[in-house]
């Protein structure tokens, strides 16, 4: 069932434009992701649906009544700030408080639900504390949980782990996952970070430029990227360039392979690196090169492989360590249903 | 020894400042009244300070001016730093705010004497204090207004977003995270008011002199030791202002 529907929302600054022509349906109760490069727009779409900015047109629908125009303090929907924005002068419960404060609920109420959002990040022992107390990682849960005790409809969340170190944040990552199923809450989460989207999200919309180029699920998004920029942005991708002629895709000074498209748009070939095999005995597609770097990752290892026409070298992974050095003569192959056509 | 002379200028910077204040102090107790001869040490200038009319009448001017003043600069100062740091674009605006700190004082004194007469506004206490607002209202937007450039506007974002108008939120967040700034320009225009001179001479009546005139035309004709006395007395309330300031974090800030 769909709670946000944002519809035709076009946001302009100046000569910039932000937002151009936004449309996105989220569901009651969905892990969404708004993934895209800095100055995307995705930011200003969260700040949309907080309230902090008016969208120039369009409208965003929450259960089918149009937000526009509300002020956020009226809104059902709040938000977790990237600089997490705590109240520097209140303590840990304070500022979890705040927010059903400003409700006007009975005190009794407050505290049992203020108690329960801090057990539920695990912060019972520092209530007392003041913000400058909390290392990153508390004072991100403080801010969680600020954000879950209003039981809002729609919690926002703006690059939840940016300020964090890499640890931190894998650990933030399973938890916010597990904090979306516990309080059952949809989420919308704006980050810059393609595989923190891909490991959290039901869905992704990835945007470029102030629109949105695809919304889909993460595995969707890997497997069949819509764009070039989708293609590049999500993962890893080796791109030739040509033309579809028939069911043959051409490189010019290169070769021709068998490909799916329609032939006029077509400029593209993608293959994932993990998709290209290393002398394969039985493929499809075949090209040949000399191996121009082997780096060993454990689990994986990656091979650079440069091919006499093309000007980017291809690069190929394959599970284990290889038995290649630079210097070397390859063949690299693949099947056609592991290629993408794009334009 | 070599860390001995880099030292020395630093010992005579304050050796500088310091000796004539230890002087003052040392002659609030000279027993014989002349700043030149020694005659044993009393405390009895600083009973006659407490029993002289035009001092304590000075003192109780001087207290109603700055504290007065005081209290309007510190409410219009911090509104008025408020706007400037969030809705204003202009410069020139900018500047015409600190003006009145940076004038030189016999150019406000007089002017203000001359606006006054013009509009027949009758010189006494009331007068001094709009004048003492006009100066004090220059130090406490600045000082409030470095407060809140360093201020985290997404801080005031939260507040609304969970679920606090706007002026709810300028009540329980902006208020508290902004009061040092706000009592360090209160206790800085406080004593800005207290020792001002040259304005407080031009823009009052003849019926309540503030307590530097007083002092003043005490020692036209000589340094009295009573008055030696009650310099001391206001440099120990100065000093306690402004270490209170200091602990409150605010007077570190307008000097960086």
């Amino acid at each position: 069932m769909t709670l946000i529907s944002i519809q035709g929302v076009t946001k302009r600054f100046g000569d910039i434009v932000a937002l151009d022509d936004v449309s996105i349906d989220v569901a009651d109760n969905e892990f969404f992701s708004l993934l895209g490069p800095s100055g995307c727009g995705k930011t200003t779409l969260l700040r949309i649906l907080a309230g902090f900015e008016q969208p120039d047109t369009g409208a965003v629908l929450l259960d089918g009544k149009n937000l526009v125009g509300t002020k956020p303090y009226h809104r059902p929907v709040n938000m977790m700030f990237q600089s997490y924005a705590l109240f520097p002068h209140m303590t840990v419960r304070k500022n979890v408080a705040f927010g059903l404060e400003e409700e006007r609920l009975p005190r009794s109420e407050i505290d049992t639900r203020v108690e329960e959002a801090l057990a539920k990040v695990g912060l019972e022992s520092m209530a007392d504390r003041k913000p400058h107390q909390l290392s990153g990682g508390q004072r991100q849960r403080v801010a969680l949980a600020r954000a879950v005790v209003k039981r809002p409809r729609v919690l926002l969340l703006d690059e939840p782990l940016g300020a964090l170190d890499r640890k931190i944040r894998a650990e933030m990552q399973l938890e916010l996952k597990r904090l979306q199923h516990e309080v059952g809450i949809t989420f919308i989460v704006v980050t810059h970070d393609q595989e923190e989207a891909m490991s959290m999200a039901d869905r992704v919309a990835v945007m470029h430029h102030g629109r949105v180029l695809q919304v889909a699920s993460p595995v969707e998004l890997y497997e069949k990227p819509s764009s070039f920029f989708v293609a590049d942005f999500i993962g890893e991708m080796n791109f030739l360039e040509g033309s579809l002629q028939g069911d043959r895709f051409v490189v010019p000074g290169v070769g021709s392979f068998a490909a799916e498209g329609q032939a006029s748009e077509v400029r593209w070939l993608a293959v994932r690196p993990e998709k290209l095999l290393i002398n394969p005995t039985e493929a499809a597609n075949r090209l040949d090169g000399t191996v121009v770097d082997v780096s060993f990752y454990g689990a994986l290892t990656h091979c650079v492989v440069s091919v006499p026409g093309l000007q980017t070298p291809l690069r190929a992974n394959v599970t284990g360590p290889l038995a290649l050095t630079p210097g070397a003569t390859v063949t690299l192959g693949w099947n056609p249903s592991d290629s993408i056509t794009l334009s | 020894m070599a860390e001995l002379w880099r030292r020395t200028p630093l010992w005579m910077a304050y050796a500088f400042l310091y000796i004539p204040i230890v002087v003052l102090f040392g002659m609030s107790f000279n027993a014989s009244g002349l700043p030149t001869v020694w005659g044993g040490f009393t405390t009895s200038w600083y009973g006659e300070l407490f029993s002289n009319d035009d001092i304590l009448g000075g003192a109780r001017t001087t207290l109603l001016v700055a504290v007065g003043s005081t209290i309007v600069a510190t409410i219009l100062g911090t509104l008025l730093a408020v706007g400037l740091e969030r809705y204003n674009r202009s410069r020139v605006v900018d500047a015409a705010v600190m003006a009145p700190a940076i004038f030189p004082d016999i150019v406000m004194a007089f002017s203000l004497l001359a606006f006054y007469t013009l509009i027949g506004f009758t010189l006494g206490r009331v007068s001094v204090m709009a004048s003492h607002v006009i100066f004090n209202l220059a130090f406490v937007a600045s000082i409030v207004r470095t407060r809140l450039h360093n201020f985290d506007r997404s801080v005031e974002e939260a507040a609304l977003d969970l679920g606090a108008s706007e002026l709810r939120t300028f009540w329980r967040i902006t208020l508290p995270i902004i009061s040092p700034g706000i009592v360090a320009g209160a206790l800085l225009a406080f004593t800005l008011s207290i020792d001002e001179f040259v304005i407080a001479f031009f823009t009052n009546g003849p019926a309540h002199p503030t307590l530097p005139v007083v002092i003043y035309s005490m020692v036209r004709f000589g340094v009295t030791p009573e008055v030696n006395a009650l310099a001391v007395v206001l440099i120990g309330l100065s000093f306690t202002v402004i270490f209170v300031a200091q602990r409150l974090g605010g007077v570190k800030e307008l000097f960086t």
